[in-house]
């Protein structure tokens, strides 16, 4: 802790009063922070399992698509429906549409599945002759997989999201926690402890005051006591003298 | 005398010419994977146990040289190992059964040509040569052709031209030139304008026709031949047709094929004008308009109404496909059954298609573990245990 | 600091890396674009594809303005585990980089970088995909 080392700042009244305006920020903003932090931490909890549970769907959708492809690969003879299929690829039917979901703040993009049936239309000439069923089958489940892929990626990209900002928002709250907080509360102490010392100087300077004062006063008076005692003291030239004839 | 050479004639005279071929067939017939074979493989977890397996069977050493087996690989080189065979057939035949061997072949030409000419269509930047690889091997044109059909791929217009110039020379172009001749005098439009025939919206209405021509035409060819081989094989081709036939009304139903003004105009030329169901099943299927439809016009033919059960059945198991294939498994195996006949050449290619789907389906379903499901999708062929045997008994 | 703000964009396609199956069965989905420069928003990868080109490729789509999602299949991703890596450590959200299962090797959440995090954060989660950790 760098207790505020080398420059200090002026130890009075106005700069204790605006550090303490500025402790009261520095924690008020620590508390919305760190309630800000768990939210996100609850979120990303609750993101975690999603994001297995979902990875293990998109494993199964995967596999059964596999499975379906081996079905059309079989139902669909000689013909090479993978090149056919590959070479047929121009404008797609399936497209994604993203748009900002908000989570305490921070801003997530969330993806949605969008089909556009009119271009599938195309795609269903395929296997007129054979497997056209089987086709389309697989075409399901790959849908249906794409369906689950596009909801992993929202979730991982939230997840990606909000483990930076959560990485963020704790490096503010430790920040705030650990360095600003003590530093301004060490000031603060620090402003007091020299007003403090201020305090008690001024007292015994004023006590020495008070004291010099006293000596002086009582040396004044002393004088003046004598004086006072030489004025008693019986003039001779008042006094009448038998002797003195004139 | 020519008529005799041009048959291939029947029990006293089939051998003189078409014997050893035969011979070398029913040898080739052992090779198929037995009962015993498929459950040995089956018991497998992995494809390395599978490839140790297959080296007991017919297949050897066919995948020796590769070290990681992957469901596609063996489907390379079990098909390798077709051509193989089919080739020493071919090389073997004398002319009668030289065509009919050419004629089995047109059909895999088409797939590839269409294989082409749908990827130039979509992407003309397309690797020609990669497309070629995965072209089917028993319809490989000669390197002169492809490398043809590679210098028309850039320009729209070239389509035309490389029908004109390359097409027209295989033994496939008159398929495309009849197509050709059909369509422009249906839309009375010029015989010029090829390149806008086969554009996109075509190609799967180019494919069908032309299958239907090839159908067509190599059913009139087994006529000429005549005697047992036109019966067995009118059979099978007629199955065929109208397997394709009930499987484009099936699967049009999503499509604009569907629409009831295109279903006369669009859809009907698609059927084949052979099989068992033309002319009065097709014409009745061109008015098809849900499967409910479809199901009621086949309910007269029960062989089908069968196999349409199967597709109607919710079970996941059993598509209509899967009911199809049993049937022309069925068939095909019948085709061995009569002795100096050519179907049988026919139906070993289609057999042996069948069994490489099959190992390919098991390996498929041992490699993503889901052997319970491999029962779905395959059919034994010469299996004691067929389905279609059980029902008979 | 990332700050990006995310406005609202529809019509984003999702890139696509992977083997030959799984490219097949996503685009017969209908995610497959093809731009009019023959550009194309997925990549086939087989034995014959470099490394080089990989990256190349991902590298192009992570440029690419109009992609929300990358899917990479795990064994691509292996690859060039470099280069996606440094994409995820970036700053840069959009688009997110998903790694996917391939169809024939299994999917081994350990070498996911997302997942690594998960697991951090949530010591079960190996667990619940099946791995021992």
């Amino acid at each position: 802790m760098s207790s505020a080392g080398g420059q200090r700042p002026a130890a009075n009244r106005m700069t204790l009063q605006t550090f303490k305006a500025r402790l009261g920020g520095a924690s008020k903003g620590f508390k919305l922070l760190k309630k800000k932090r768990d939210a996100l931490k609850s979120r990303f909890q609750a993101l975690l399992k999603d994001i297995v549970d979902t990875k293990l769907k998109v494993g199964e959708s995967l596999k059964d698509g596999a499975f379906a492809l081996a079905k059309a690969h079989y139902a669909s003879s000689g013909d090479d429906i993978a090149s056919s299929i590959v070479e047929r690829a121009k404008k797609p039917s399936v497209t994604t549409k993203m748009y900002p979901d908000n989570v305490a703040g921070v801003s997530i993009p969330v993806f949605k599945v969008l089909r556009n049936a009119s271009q599938e239309a195309i795609a269903h000439t395929m296997g007129v002759g054979s497997g056209g069923a089987v086709l389309n089958a697989t075409r399901d489940t790959y849908l249906k997989a794409v369906e689950c892929i596009v909801q992993l990626a929202s979730l991982q990209t939230a997840f990606h999201t909000l483990d930076e900002e959560i990485k963020m928002t704790s490096r503010r709250v430790n920040a705030l926690e650990y360095v600003l907080i003590p530093r301004i509360e060490d000031i603060i102490h620090y402003i007091t402890q020299e007003m403090d010392e201020q305090a008690r100087e001024e007292f015994f300077r004023v006590k020495k005051v008070v004291e010099k004062k006293k000596v002086k006063l009582a040396k004044e008076k002393e004088q003046a006591e004598k004086n006072e005692a030489a004025i008693d003291a019986p003039s001779i030239l008042q006094k009448k003298d038998a002797d003195i004839v004139f | 005398m020519v008529t005799v050479y041009s048959k291939p004639g029947g029990l006293t005279t089939f051998n003189i010419k078409d014997g050893f071929v035969e011979a070398l067939l029913r040898g080739y017939k052992l090779g198929f994977l037995k009962d015993v074979d498929y459950r040995s493989i089956l018991q497998c977890d992995n494809l390395s146990d599978v490839k140790l397996n297959l080296q007991e069977t017919d297949y050897g050493n066919f995948c020796a040289e590769v070290q990681q087996v992957s469901p596609s690989i063996i489907r390379e080189k079990a098909m390798e190992k077709l051509v193989a065979e089919f080739e020493y057939l071919r090389s073997q035949a004398d002319y009668p059964l030289a065509q009919f061997l050419d004629y089995i072949t047109y059909d895999y030409m088409i797939d590839n040509v269409m294989l082409i000419l749908k990827a130039t269509l979509n992407n003309p930047n397309v690797d020609i040569f990669s497309l070629v690889k995965q072209a089917h091997p028993l319809g490989q044109f000669e390197e002169s052709v492809l490398k043809s059909i590679c210098a028309f791929e850039n320009s729209a217009k070239g389509y035309g031209e490389l029908y004109q110039s390359v097409l027209i020379d295989t033994p496939i172009g008159k398929y495309f030139a009849k197509f050709l001749e059909e369509e422009s005098a249906k839309s009375a439009q010029n015989a010029n304008d090829v390149q806008n025939l086969l554009a996109e919206l075509s190609a799967t209405r180019l494919e069908s026709s032309l299958r239907k021509l090839y159908l067509e035409d190599f059913a009139h060819f087994c006529e000429t031949l005549g005697g047992e081989t036109a019966e067995i094989m009118l059979n099978l081709l007629k199955a065929r047709a109208d397997a394709t036939a009930i499987n484009i009304t099936l699967n049009s139903f999503d499509t604009q094929l569907n629409q009831i003004n295109t279903r006369k105009s669009q859809r009907k030329p698609l059927y084949p004008s052979m099989g068992f169901l033309y002319p009065e099943g097709t014409e009745k299927l061109s008015e098809v308009g849900d499967e409910n439809d479809l199901a009621s016009v086949l309910r007269t033919y029960p062989i089908y109404e069968e196999i349409f059960k199967s597709h109607q059945g919710q079970s996941n198991e059993q598509t209509i496909d899967d009911a199809f294939y049993e049937r022309e498994v069925e068939l095909n195996e019948m085709a061995f059954e009569g002795q100096f006949q050519y179907a049988a050449f026919y139906s070993y290619v289609r057999l042996k298609e069948q069994e490489i789907r099959n190992l390919v389906w098991i390996c498929e379903c041992i490699v993503q573990r889901r052997k319970d499901r491999t029962s779905d999708h395959f059919v034994p062929i010469f299996s004691k245990e067929a389905k279609f045997r059980n029902r008979n008994r | 600091m990332v700050k990006t703000k995310f406005v609202t964009q529809s019509d984003m396609k999702i890139g696509l890396i992977g083997d030959e199956d799984t490219v097949t069965g996503m685009l017969l989905a209908g995610i497959g674009h093809v731009d009019g420069q023959g550009k194309k928003n997925f990549l086939v990868v087989d034995s014959k594809v470099h490394i080089k080109d990989i990256e190349e490729h991902f590298h192009e789509l992570t440029a690419r303005k109009d992609i929300s999602m990358i899917l990479i299949t795990q064994d691509c991703a292996e690859l060039i585990r470099r280069a996606v890596d440094e994409f995820s450590h970036s700053a840069q959200m959009i688009p997110t980089v998903l790694e996917i299962p391939s169809k024939d090797t299994p999917y081994d959440p350990r070498k996911d970088g997302v997942m690594q995090r998960v697991a951090f954060f949530m010591p079960s989660a190996m667990a619940s995909l099946g791995v021992e950790i």
